[in-house]
């Protein structure tokens, strides 16, 4: 187990140091000069040559990457180009919006498709299961961006029961979390179902049945804890890629979140906020990812590991 | 010589099944609804695509503008019409260049094991940013547009193609036929084309039926974030974007464009269901 | 004092930053808090997070970032010059000395009386950190000669120099405090305005208190005393909606650029004033006058002919704007109504001339495609655009209006930064681009030669000249028949296709007295009363 921890670790580092490469390759090839986009058209052409100094745009361009590489070391992401903020500083400030509103979506996703998983597997071949296995397909299917719009038209313009947008506590979080997770919970009815038709299939719950244990006992006792192994897997792996669909859904809702940082930096050309943040949520994607298998084999002992 | 290619009737017993398979033929029926549609767009659409007409400028659905019109008075519905045109085209173009690239290196990856460990780590590299935020990089540094964005959705979604294609790989190479055909000494182009492809054939069309949906969903998000298709064209994701402005005033604007994008999707995932059940019928 | 209007860009004289289409509408302010309208604090929604709050510094001046600056001379709402921080000013007869006579009474935030060596300071330190310094014109030295008297010696004369006075960018701050503290004067700054600065919640909130010992407000202020307010504050709110929802609950007092879209239902709420203030500059067709074909004046003639500006302004700005056919926008120092009405004359909508023109040119629509071809080429151009939602609607329309005329104009979305960069590379066909500036200079900033930042690579000697002697001419109605010959030109040779200014939508609430110049585009804060 720690061997493959520990090689789980140094392959996490290899990948981020690739990760860095790509990133700091991407930024440089932006076009547009930082040094020109902070002073406007009318700077001086010293001035201009000051500012590229200062930032270190004329040195070479591996020197460039060393120096990027040798303060992720000390933890130091940079400073952005235009409000001066430790980029590291920014993340903070945002992530915790971000962090709630992923947590709050796979919650949601988590409780609506391992029950609408469930009941369909023990209705199975019934209307209900159908609809359920097409209600999560189109849960799959549409698109974040308009699943937020219809949200806002509905509840926050002819319903007026959530603010429209910005964030003013927990519960405006409440219709970004459902865009979010809508997805989620349509991939996680789906593993549920099809989980729980395996297990309700087995011998052990066929006696259990037999015996006259009610339904609903079998399920939580037997059923659950065997399908939910799968579902929690999955949930994990997912949370990376929530905090990136966390791009378009803050977005429409205007939350101060770190997807929103990512594209107003992309926007502004803020090179040392964008290396910082993809380089952040690499990191993210990539421990969710370990924890999730060390979970994982926690959970399910058949797992080995050599 | 041996033939290990899956016999004829296989095939005809999948194609058997997957008409039967009532989910799969209501996707094929979404799809064949949309792509007529789209094709025949210039000779059904009600109105001329980019028509304006100022006086009747976000008029609600009525019977001469069935959908409605937008900010410029132009009807939706003949927009979504010729907007299908853009996003099957897109997804087509984007399966089947992110099925070329990927398949092949997937091969490569699962057939020859020296380059494999390379391959894997650039796609490990690659997996480990968010898919949607890889492609709005990429579309940082390239500039915004169609092409620029199927390019982006090409690079973010190969390294999903290349872990289903290699770990096929794997599990056929070691079986016993492979190690006979190249103890016969046949080449080993001729053993991944004849004796490897067909063999993982079933897992590829499922996922790139998948893919489909999910690249016409990331270009529709990038448009939607003004990185895709520009005005005028009446690229789905991108009347969602414009029609986000009016949502109050004009919902079908915006509900309308994206209802589409989500019916196509789900028609994709109709029929990639369908195809994986039809290809391995112990899983239904 | 100028005003960057993050959504309109209104102020390209400083940075014009890029926007990516999906932030048009993105963060907002965090401050959960109910920071209502109450107590005497004047609440303005605000669209701008200052990148600095020192003007040297800064990369672009807006209202949240300039109020605290008051500059030497200023004008009223009607454009009429007044004193500012300098009683009177005398231009010596070479017109390379400039003299201000600077008031007495006035004191810097920090207590330190304005004299005329540290107004000689803050003129130093912005000749010497300033990126923008150019924009002040050539200035070789500035000094004191005595208490009050504060002379600028140009190395040659530079005419201009009294609206880039009005134009905020030589107010003087408290350049004492600026050598005390450094970089930290970014987020302390201390100037003369009637405000002075208090806290400030980067991404939320930036808040101001009145300045107690103020008394030197303008002679167009009724108050020249202390504000009538205890505070200001701006509330850092980008996206439209929540703007909107902010002002319709009263939580601010002005919403500053309102949505052109909102404004009819704004007009029904109770109490609510709406103001127009129009922009000091044009949206304008960038033509490459080097390209092949747009070196052919009858082309870019054409495509004037082509267009309507009518429904460029109803449709795509709402109707905040006004049409404008020649060089200069009325608010801009210069215009003229004769050019004006001229430029009217010759480039209204004639699609039959444009026709004429074009097969003048040898385009001909030969295959009854509706495209006029040459050699069987059909007319294609490519129209370069930002991702201002503005922008996108007017340059769909000026696609179906230039196709109706024969010409093919395909559509490219692409960052500004981009923009400017195939701009400089002479890479592009035509751009929808804006400019804007208080003088009638900024025609030298965007043609005269010597000039790097050109958008059309028009270059006509004749024009150089009086733009040259428009500098340097002290004489105002000389000056000011300069620019007309100046303009007359421009119509001639036509390097750009001016279409609108825009006007910017101020909704206020509760308030009464606040006023926005649209000489100055400065806000007027003295007269500033809050409705209890």
């Amino acid at each position: 187990m720690r061997r493959y921890v520990v090689k789980r670790i140094l392959s996490l580092v290899g990948t981020l140091l690739g990760v860095s490469v790509l990133i700091f390759l991407m930024v440089h090839l932006i076009p547009g000069d930082p040094a020109t986009q902070i002073l406007g058209q009318f700077a001086t052409p010293e001035a201009i040559s000051q500012l590229r100094a200062k930032l270190g745009l004329d040195q070479p361009l591996w020197q460039q990457y060393m120096r990027f590489v040798g303060n992720l070391f000390t933890g130091d992401l940079g400073t952005s180009l235009f409000t001066g903020e430790k980029v590291w500083d920014q993340i903070m400030n945002r992530f915790p919006i971000t962090m709630q509103l992923a947590t709050l979506s796979v919650i949601i996703a988590a409780i609506f498709g391992i029950l609408l998983g469930t009941i369909a597997a023990v209705k199975q071949n019934t209307i209900i299961d159908r609809l359920v296995v097409l209600t999560s397909l189109l849960g799959i299917s549409a698109p974040g961006f308009w699943i937020a719009l219809f949200l806002i038209w509905v509840f926050a313009y002819k319903l007026a029961l959530f603010p429209i947008s910005g964030y003013e506590g927990i519960h405006s979080l409440l219709l970004p979390a459902i865009t979010l997770g809508m997805a989620e919970a349509g991939m996680i009815a789906r593993m549920t179902r099809s989980s729980m038709l395996e297990v309700i299939k087995q011998d052990y719950m066929r006696t259990a049945e037999a015996k006259g244990a009610a339904l609903f006992r079998i399920i939580v006792s037997h059923g659950l804890p065997n399908a939910i192994i799968p579902v929690v897997t999955m949930i994990g792996l997912q949370f990376g890629s929530l905090m990136a669909g966390a791009v378009v859904v803050e977005t429409v809702f205007t939350l101060q979140g770190i997807g929103s940082l990512a594209i107003e930096a992309i926007g502004k050309r803020d090179m040392p906020t964008i290396q910082g943040m993809v380089f952040f949520m690499a990191l993210i994607f990539a421990l969710t990812n370990l924890i999730v298998d060390l979970i994982y084999s926690r959970i399910d002992p058949r797992i080995h590991f050599d | 010589m041996v033939n290990i290619n899956r016999p004829e009737s296989y095939w005809v017993g999948m194609g058997k099944r997957l008409r039967r398979n009532k989910t799969a033929m209501a996707g094929v029926v979404i799809l064949l609804v949309f792509t007529l549609g789209s094709l025949l767009a210039p000779v059904v659409a009600p109105h001329p695509v980019e028509q304006m007409n100022f006086n009747s400028r976000l008029s609600a659905p009525s019977l001469t503008h069935l959908l409605g019109t937008d900010d410029f008075g132009r009807d939706i519905f003949s927009r979504l019409l010729h907007g299908g045109r853009i996003s099957l085209l897109m997804g087509l173009i984007t399966v089947v260049l992110s099925t070329l690239v990927g398949v092949t290196l997937g091969i490569i990856a699962g057939y020859y094991r020296r380059v494999d460990l390379f391959i894997m780590q650039g796609m490990d590299i690659l997996m480990s940013l968010p898919a949607l935020l890889l492609a709005i990089a990429v579309i940082a540094v390239l500039g915004p547009g169609l092409t620029n964005a199927m390019i982006a959705v090409v690079i973010a979604v190969i390294p999903s193609y290349v872990r289903v294609v290699r770990s096929a790989v794997l599990s056929i190479r070691e079986k016993e036929y492979i190690e006979a055909v190249r103890a016969l000494g046949i080449r080993d182009w001729q053993i991944l084309l004849k004796h490897i492809l067909p063999n993982i054939l079933s897992p590829i069309i499922v996922l790139s039926t998948i893919q489909f949906g999910v690249s016409i969903l990331a270009a529709a998000a990038l448009s939607f974030l003004g990185l895709g298709a520009q005005p005028p064209m009446p690229e789905w994701g991108a009347m969602v974007f414009v029609g986000k402005a009016f949502l109050s005033q004009a919902w079908w604007m915006s509900i309308f464009p994206g209802l589409a994008i989500m019916l196509v999707v789900l028609g994709f995932n109709l029929l990639g269901d369908g195809l994986r059940d039809a290809f391995d019928p112990k899983t239904r | 004092m100028k005003i960057h209007r993050w959504k309109q860009g209104a102020m390209s004289v400083f940075v014009a930053m890029a926007l990516i289409a999906g932030c048009s509408s993105q963060p907002t302010n965090q401050v959960g808090n109910d920071t209502a309208a109450k107590g005497n604090t004047l609440v303005i929604a605000s669209l701008t997070d200052p990148d600095s709050l020192d003007m040297h510094k800064t990369s672009w001046l807006s209202m949240e970032n300039s109020l605290i600056y008051e500059p030497l001379l200023t004008r009223d709402a009607t454009g009429k010059l007044h004193p500012g921080l300098a009683e009177k000013y005398e231009i010596s007869q070479d017109g390379k000395v400039w003299t201000f006579i600077l008031r007495k009474d006035v004191r810097y935030h920090s207590g330190d009386p304005m004299t005329a060596v540290s107004v000689k300071d803050s003129f130093d330190r912005l000749l010497a950190i300033s990126p923008v310094k150019g924009l002040a014109g050539p200035i070789e030295k500035v000094e004191a000669t005595d208490e009050n008297t504060l002379k600028v010696h140009f190395s040659q004369p530079f005419a201009p120099f009294v609206n880039v006075i009005v134009g905020g960018l030589v107010s003087p701050l408290d350049a004492k405090k600026a050598k005390e503290l450094g970089d930290g004067f970014s987020n302390s700054p201390s100037a003369t305005g009637p405000i002075i600065f208090d806290k400030r919640e980067r991404g939320a909130s930036l808040t101001y208190k009145k300045n107690p010992d103020y008394k030197w407000g303008p002679e167009y202020a009724a108050n020249k005393g202390p504000l009538q307010v205890d505070s200001i504050m701006f509330r850092l709110m980008k996206d439209d909606d929540t703007r909107l929802m902010e002002f319709k609950k009263g939580t601010v007092h002005v919403l500053y650029d309102a949505p052109p879209n909102s404004v009819a239902e704004l007009e029904t709420l109770p109490g609510v004033n709406i103001e127009k203030v129009m922009d000091v500059g044009n949206k304008y067709i960038a033509f490459n006058n080097k390209h092949p074909l747009f070196s052919d004046v009858r082309l870019r003639k054409a495509v004037a002919l082509s267009v309507d500006r009518d429904p460029l302004v109803q449709v795509a700005l709402n109707g905040f704007g006004k049409p404008v056919y020649g060089p200069l926008a009325p608010t801009i120092y210069g215009y003229s109504e004769a050019i004006e009405s001229k430029a009217k004359q010759l480039y209204t909508r004639d699609l039959g001339k444009a026709k004429e023109l074009l097969a003048e040119a040898g385009w001909t629509d030969s295959n009854g495609d509706g495209i006029v071809d040459k050699d069987g080429k059909p007319l294609s151009v490519e129209m370069l655009v930002s991702q201002e939602p503005a922008f996108q609607r007017a340059v769909q329309i000026l696609q179906s209006q230039l196709k109706e005329a024969g010409i093919d104009m395909k559509i490219s979305v692409q960052e500004m930064t981009t923009i400017k960069e195939r701009i400089s590379k002479t890479s592009y066909d035509m751009a929808l681009m804006y400019y804007g500036w208080f003088d009638a200079d900024i025609l030298y900033l965007i043609f005269e030669k010597s000039n790097s930042t050109s958008r059309t690579h028009y270059n006509s000697p004749e024009l150089d000249v009086l733009l040259n002697k428009g500098r340097l001419e002290m004489n105002e109605q000389a000056r000011l028949k300069i620019y007309e010959d100046a303009q007359e030109i421009l119509l001639n040779d036509l390097p750009w296709v001016p279409l609108w200014v825009s006007e910017t939508v101020v909704a206020t609430r509760g308030v009464k007295g606040f006023t926005v110049n649209p000489y100055t585009q400065g806000i007027t804060l003295h007269d500033v009363t809050l409705e209890k």
